[in-house]
């Protein structure tokens, strides 16, 4: 009868319009960065865009937002902003200590932190850990079925689509819908050829279409040290965002 | 100050908290809080009298305790209770140009910012006082 945070939590993750859940099942594959750089670049698209970051026990998406400082009023703790992103995360409430949360803490943990957020954006863009754990269920759970889709990171490697099915069949067992597939890692731009030094990927059989190929970037390590904006550490990475988001705004209902 | 958001909650759940009890007419809300929380317990009580003005809790007495917050480890087997001096590493939210510590508004935040004394583990439950709670409903049936 006490979980009043629970049920704020809830009633907080379904007022978002649109809410963009970025998973993969695989760790390492770019979620954090595919995430960031969709946000920023939502906000430069004029879209208001928050980003919560749940990765519990290794939030990153601070290396391409900065770290910013979190405030709190009458109505809650505000997000800190990279320009016009808010955004959320651990990595923002403690410095480099271990975050060794247990499965039944989870929840509380999370939903806390949703109840206690004062967003003020519309759009979401939620990035989480590797794995379909407790984060990836809360999440399927808490938002809107109608108004969220999970967008699905792999690389090019037959070792990451092998445990990106299983997110994937998770997903539609669970009846939430699908944006697609963004393709990270997919390509290296040498003077103004596509060199794919992983080959090419054949997704007919995961039955979900592929919404985005994203470059594999070189300058991306240079703007993280630098804290330059990642999404536009190249022109035509700054084009690949450009059109994934053009997919989000333009998307024709469910592709389940 | 966020007091006032989680005041805010409490009485949005408090109808249907009342329901499940089978209660109406509530005349007294006492609510429990774990010291992690580091709540200003008067503050939290006014924000309850004041933001239920107007509505069907205008006449409720509320009631705001602090708990001792308890936590054993699971390493060592020692209990101990939470003091502020315990948390290390926490980034510190601004709230009304004061520096608070995060799990003031996050309690489930103690693993990541305090450790056994005795061995150093981060491996601990709250065993008491872990959140915050609508611990007694008065009213009639
Ligand atoms: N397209 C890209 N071009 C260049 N570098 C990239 C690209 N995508 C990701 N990276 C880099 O690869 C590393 C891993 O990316 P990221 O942290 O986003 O992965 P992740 O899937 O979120 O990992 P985890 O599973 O640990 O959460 C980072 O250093 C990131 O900067
Ligand atoms: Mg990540
Ligand atoms: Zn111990």
């Amino acid at each position: 009868m006490n979980d009043f945070l629970g049920r704020w939590a809830l009633k907080k993750a379904s007022e978002f319009e649109r809410v963009v859940i970025v998973a993969s099942g695989k760790g390492g594959v770019g979620k954090s960065f595919v995430s960031s750089c969709l946000a920023l670049t939502m906000a430069d698209r004029g879209l208001s865009v928050g980003l919560l970051d749940l990765d519990l026990h290794g939030p990153s998406t601070t290396s391409f937002l900065g770290v910013g400082r979190v405030r709190a009023s009458k109505e809650g703790l505000i997000p800190a902003r990279r320009g016009e992103v808010e955004y959320m995360s651990l990595a923002l409430l403690t410095e480099g200590t271990p975050l060794p949360f247990k499965g039944e803490d989870k929840w509380p943990l999370i939903y806390t932190m949703m109840a206690m957020t004062k967003w003020s954006a519309n759009n979401l863009v939620v990035d989480m850990p590797p794995g379909t754990g407790d984060e990836f269920l809360w999440a399927l759970r808490s938002f809107n079925r109608r108004k969220s889709k999970v967008l699905v990171v792999t690389t090019p490697s037959k070792a990451s689509i092998e445990v990106v099915r299983r997110a994937i069949n998770m997903i539609r067992d669970e009846r939430f819908s699908l944006l697609g597939v963004v393709e990270n890692m997919s390509y290296l731009s040498c003077g103004g050829e596509k060199v794919k030094p992983f080959g090419e990927v054949d997704y007919s059989n995961l039955g979900v279409r592929v919404i985005a190929r994203i470059p594999m970037e070189p300058s991306v390590e240079e703007a993280i040290r630098s804290g330059d904006p990642p999404h536009k550490s190249s022109p035509e990475l700054e084009r690949a965002f450009n059109d994934l988001v053009e997919v989000i705004i333009n998307v024709p209902g469910d592709s389940r | 100050m966020h007091e006032w958001s989680i005041a805010f909650m409490i009485l949005d759940a408090l109808e249907d908290l009342a329901k499940s009890e089978g209660l109406s007419n509530v005349h007294f809300v006492e609510v429990s809080y774990g010291s992690v929380m580091e709540l200003d317990g008067s503050l939290l009580k006014e924000a309850l009298t004041e933001l239920s003005k107007g509505g069907s809790f205008e006449s409720v007495e509320f009631s705001v305790v602090e708990e001792p917050t308890v936590f054993r480890c699971s390493r060592c087997g020692n209990e101990w209770e939470f003091s502020h001096e315990l948390i290390e590493g926490d980034r510190k939210v601004l709230e009304e140009g004061v520096e608070e510590s995060s799990v003031h508004f996050i309690p489930e935040l103690a693993p990541a910012l305090i450790k056994c004394p005795k061995c150093q583990s981060r491996d601990f439950q709250a065993i008491k006082g872990k959140g915050i709670r609508v611990s007694r409903l008065e009213g009639s049936r």
